[in-house]
């Protein structure tokens, strides 16, 4: 079929033959797997440490919001609070779980498990949901979609995927920068303000290097850096879509989260979680040479102690 | 009801989805395609019509769809650090009990011990959540103070009763020319001068 000089079908033919490429074409599983290694050590540790105060957030110990509350927020999904005997036993259950999720151990059951806590946690502490618990959730979800997805003896063999978790993944790590920026420069005060990162550095994330930094560069610097991440963010499309710009902008992303956890108390659990969201965008080759060099690393060091043993 | 009405929607787009996908995959002949599952068009369409759609949405509309309410906090797009923020708020409560005319500073520390980034308390994020207005935010000072007085009661069996309580709020602004010399932490209320504080409500609690 052709209107005027364009050639519709072939047009069409060309956008769904793409689209299906874009999503089911087959990828390596390795960059799942190193994915769900960074992120499942991030999860560990992020619930390992909130685990000392959770009396007060998973059991009536603690201030919740009220239902009132709850209505006038609109949040109309919401989970109930663990009565105080099951804490312990619900934190044994998630440990284990992580555990079994991170060694890549009946990986079937337990990232659905894994996904199950997540969500719980997140639904019954309303007032501390954060968005790292929101990226946490949607990659568990991708993760166990994948890992119950049926495999082809073919996949089996040549250890393949199709595209589409890994696609999620890149997209999800594209919309937390492209979209925050956007959201600071439609909605925020990033363009009309030169000191909102001066101004943050005050509040309650400021730790020893922050008084440092505050203390020591001058307010120009502060607007300096403001301008490098809001530059980052919205520099995002150019930066993940084209090949050649792919690892300097992986670079400057790594940069801005190594920044935030420096200089910000305890966000480190969100740069971790925003680094291993920036590991689907590695090279499958690059990944695989990586993937080879660690275990000549770990064979060369399991012969040392061998060598070391034998006499 | 609401509940299974948007689930019921939502899924309808899913399955609009895979139709739509099937409709127009039967016009392409030819062409090299990579093979395909309905596991995989099913988690695609689910994906895309539950999250990827309503978050990309969500970002440039800054509203949620109105059939996906249910998972408006899921997919809205993080705005870190959007606008600008002038003071950072340090609250405080006071309680009097039977009997004694002074105030004694009650210690929010035991009520609110988990800080998950920086010194942010559950406290403080009660109070950030949501641009309310005056009216509501009252209510929620009220509720606040209300859950404070139940578990008061409950740990402190024995002792003189309380006879009021109220709710104080300190605005720390940044000073260009004193930078901080520490780490945040709340600034202890003996050290501040009492006219810089707010007394936001003060509850009798007989009443």
């Amino acid at each position: 079929m052709k209107v005027g000089s364009i050639n519709l079908t072939h047009n069409i033919n060309t956008i769904i033959t793409k689209w299906d490429w874009f999503w089911y074409a087959p990828t390596p599983r390795l960059k799942l797997h190193c994915f769900r290694l960074v992120m499942g050590f991030s999860l560990l540790i992020y619930m390992s440490y909130n685990w000392q105060t959770s009396a007060e957030w998973l059991t009536t110990q603690g201030f919740h919001l009220t239902p009132e509350l709850t209505t006038e927020q609109r949040i109309t999904l919401s989970a109930p609070l663990l009565p105080e005997v099951l804490l312990p036993w619900f934190g044994i259950f998630y440990l284990l779980s992580t555990l079994s999720f991170l060694c890549g151990k009946w990986l079937r059951l337990s990232c659905p498990l894994v996904f199950c806590c997540t969500t719980y946690v997140t639904l019954a502490d309303i007032l501390n949901a954060f968005t790292i618990n929101q990226l946490l959730i949607f990659s568990l979800a991708i993760v166990s979609l994948a890992e119950w997805r049926p495999t082809l003896p073919d996949e089996q063999r040549a250890q393949t995927i199709p595209s589409w978790p890994i696609r999620m993944l890149q997209i999800m790590f594209f919309m937390m920068y492209f979209g925050c920026g956007l959201t600071k420069v439609v909605q925020g005060d990033w363009l009309h303000d030169d000191s909102i990162l001066w101004h943050a550095a005050h509040g309650y994330y400021r730790n020893e290097l922050a008084v440092w930094s505050l203390n020591t560069l001058p307010i120009w610097c502060w607007s300096l850096l403001q301008h490098f991440a809001l530059f980052v963010e919205l520099a995002c499309p150019w930066f993940l879509v084209f090949r050649r710009t792919r690892y300097f902008g992986l670079f400057c992303f790594i940069a801005l989260q190594l920044g935030i956890a420096l200089l910000m108390e305890r966000l480190f659990f969100f740069s971790f979680q925003m680094f291993s969201l920036s590991l689907v965008f590695i090279d499958d080759l690059h990944l695989a040479a990586i993937q080879r060099k660690t275990q000549k690393l770990v064979t060369c060091l399991k012969d040392k102690k061998f060598l070391k043993e034998e006499p | 009801m609401e509940v299974a009405e948007e689930i019921f929607i939502a899924t309808g787009r899913v399955v609009l989805a895979i139709l739509l996908w099937f409709v127009f995959s039967s016009l392409v002949k030819n062409m090299h395609r990579p093979s395909l599952r309905l596991f995989d068009l099913t988690c695609v369409s689910l994906l895309i019509t539950f999250w990827l759609g309503p978050m990309i949405y969500s970002g440039f509309a800054h509203q949620v769809l109105p059939e996906l309410k249910m998972f408006r906090r899921q997919i809205f797009l993080t705005d870190l650090f959007s606008y600008s923020i002038p003071s950072w708020a340090a609250y405080y409560v006071q309680i009097r009990r039977a009997g004694d005319d002074s105030w004694v500073e009650l210690p929010l520390q035991q009520y609110f011990r988990m800080s998950t980034f920086g010194k942010l308390t559950r406290l403080n994020l009660y109070f950030i959540r949501g641009q309310i207005s005056e009216e509501r935010r009252q209510v929620r000072q009220h509720s606040l103070l209300r859950w404070l007085i139940a578990r008061y009661q409950e740990t402190h069996v024995g002792q003189p009763p309380l006879a009021q309580i109220r709710l104080l709020l300190y605005d720390e602004f940044p000073d260009k020319n004193s930078p901080p010399q520490k780490p945040y932490r709340t600034p202890p209320l003996s050290s501040l001068p009492m006219e810089t504080v707010q007394v936001l409500l003060t509850l009798d609690v007989s009443k």
